[in-house]
């Protein structure tokens, strides 16, 4: 009698502890990200900027950056799956060394401040091509125009500071700037500055702590 | 050809040519006897100038993106671009206007030129809209129009002279405030305003029974829109030191005309009339950007390194 009992309650046990897996199993993970979650970023001004790269005259290559750049990334940190991004620009933050030469990029020639006071990024999808190596697929708003460009980013480090852990991206794209209405100077005057614009978006950001 | 010439050729002379040529039309021909002809010609020609620079820059279709939806143009509207489609609506305005002016009775012939006039301004006040745009701009913007023809209207028989000077200035601002497109049409502007009070003087010379050049009717709207307009677009977009107000004060030079009036009135020609009323102007005009060019180096040096008691410890 007492071995039916027992073996009643162990088929019970066995039951209700099936019918409650699923729950279990689904409960939120407290306290530990789990190591294919998708971190996510968000970019510090101070360290991230963009650095742009167009031929003077036909002869040498002029360098200018855009400083501060925000936005966020999210990421798993073992790599497992692509970041996906969204940056953005203030055209007011260009920097050249010259001050007489941003003001001439900010007007209407070149990104029209007045009208288009920001750079956007937002990318779609990614394709791994190495280890922490992807090419990222996006639209990039510029000027009012919109365009999808592939920029090969890499995961150039994660670090330790003082307010956290913190991930750097480094991404290269090429953008014909006359396809974003920003004509002056290639055809009139002809040659004067190229159309090929080599992009260099190096950023760093820091990971959101996991919720307690 | 070099770049940099090919690129003056085609926004600055090939439009200042094209418009001393269809300014030519009326007045070194025997249209010069035409009061109708003698304003019609020229102010299309000076707003042609600018359309023609415009659209060899930007092509027309800047031009009509302002008001329409083009096949496989996804470039963006943008604002200044209005300055081409309004210098379009002048070629066409400037046209009623005369239309009008040669149907009415001669009393009736200057309430025509005011009504013109505040057309012009409601439409500027109303259409042209550049960023930061508002109640109080638009305002000033349509009061500029009317203020400006009030100026180029004491030019008298010199509003070609004077309007040369007034649009050399606009680009000049504009190049110095980095706004390299609105300084080379307002340069075409300028050239072309030239060439017209050339061949205007050489008509005038050799034509019998020449009409007169007038500010008033169609040039007088044509020159006051465009500086107005150009000169808030420059202001709008300034990049340099100048103040705002003397941007406020470039479309009413045309009217420091005034300064020499009793030596015109004495004057023993109209060619001496014109004399001093340009000299008059043109002193506005040296000061006004004499006072640019001092205002923005000024700025520069108090913004850069050559004040900054700290720039050694960069490295220099």
């Amino acid at each position: 009698m007492t071995a039916m009992r027992n073996t009643l309650l162990c088929a019970a046990l066995v039951v209700l502890s099936v019918s409650l897996a699923p729950m279990i199993a689904t409960a939120p993970v407290p306290a530990r990200q789990s190591a294919t979650e998708a971190s996510a970023i968000t970019f510090d001004p101070v360290h991230s900027m963009a650095i742009f790269r167009v031929q003077h005259l036909g002869a040498g290559y002029f360098y200018g950056r855009f400083n501060e750049l925000t936005g966020t990334a999210t990421w798993p940190l073992d790599d497992s799956a692509a970041p996906a991004f969204d940056v953005t620009a203030e055209v007011k933050k260009v920097d050249t060394g010259s001050e007489k030469l941003d003001g001439n990029l900010q007007g209407p020639s070149f990104f029209n401040e007045a009208e288009f006071p920001t750079i956007r990024f937002k990318s779609k999808s990614a394709e791994r091509i190495g280890e922490r190596h992807w090419k990222v697929k996006g639209d990039l708003t510029l000027r009012g125009v919109t365009r999808e460009i592939e920029a090969d980013c890499t995961v150039t480090g994660i670090g330790k500071g003082p307010t956290g852990q913190k991930v750097g991206f480094e991404c290269m794209f090429t953008i014909m700037r006359a396809d974003y209405g920003m004509k002056w100077g290639i055809d009139a005057p002809k040659g004067a500055l190229g159309n090929e614009v080599r992009m260099t978006i190096a950023l760093e950001g820091d990971v959101a702590k996991a919720k307690e | 050809m070099d770049g940099v010439i090919g690129y003056i050729v085609s926004v600055v002379v090939i439009p200042a040519l094209l418009a001393a040529m269809v300014a030519s039309i009326a007045l070194v021909t025997p249209l010069r006897r035409r009061a109708w002809a003698v304003e019609l010609a020229p102010a299309i020609a000076l707003a042609v100038a600018f359309l023609v620079s415009f659209t060899n820059e930007l092509g027309w279709t800047a031009v009509w993106r302002q008001v329409m939806r083009i096949e496989g143009d996804d470039l963006p509207f943008e604002r200044w671009h209005r300055l081409g489609f309004a210098a379009l609506v002048l070629v066409v305005l400037s046209m009623v206007v005369t239309a009008a002016r040669s149907a009415v009775p001669k009393g009736g012939v200057h309430i025509v030129s005011i009504a013109s006039l505040v057309v012009a301004s409601g439409l500027a006040g109303i259409f042209v809209q550049f960023p930061q745009a508002s109640l109080a701009s638009q305002c000033g913007l349509g009061g500029l129009v009317l203020a400006a023809a009030a100026a180029a209207a004491l030019a008298g028989s010199a509003l070609y002279w004077v309007t040369w000077g007034a649009f050399g200035i606009v680009a000049a601002m504009a190049q110095i405030g980095g706004f390299a497109s609105l300084a080379v049409m307002c340069g075409a502007v300028s050239v072309a305003s030239l060439l017209v009070a050339l061949v205007a003087a050489l008509g005038g010379k050799y034509t019998r029974d020449a009409q007169p050049i007038e500010a008033s009717g169609a040039p007088l709207l044509v020159v006051a829109a465009m500086l107005a307009l150009t000169a808030r677009c420059g202001d709008v977009w300034d990049q340099s030191q100048t103040p705002d107000w003397l941007w406020w004060v470039v479309p009413l030079v045309p009217g420091f005309a005034l300064i020499f009036t009793p030596q015109a009135l004495r004057a023993p020609s109209i060619a001496a009339a014109t004399f001093w009323r340009t000299f008059g102007a043109a002193l506005a005009g040296v000061a006004v950007l004499g006072a640019a060019i001092a205002m923005d180096a000024s700025g520069s040096a108090a913004d850069g390194d050559e004040e900054d008691p700290y720039a050694d410890m960069y490295g220099g």
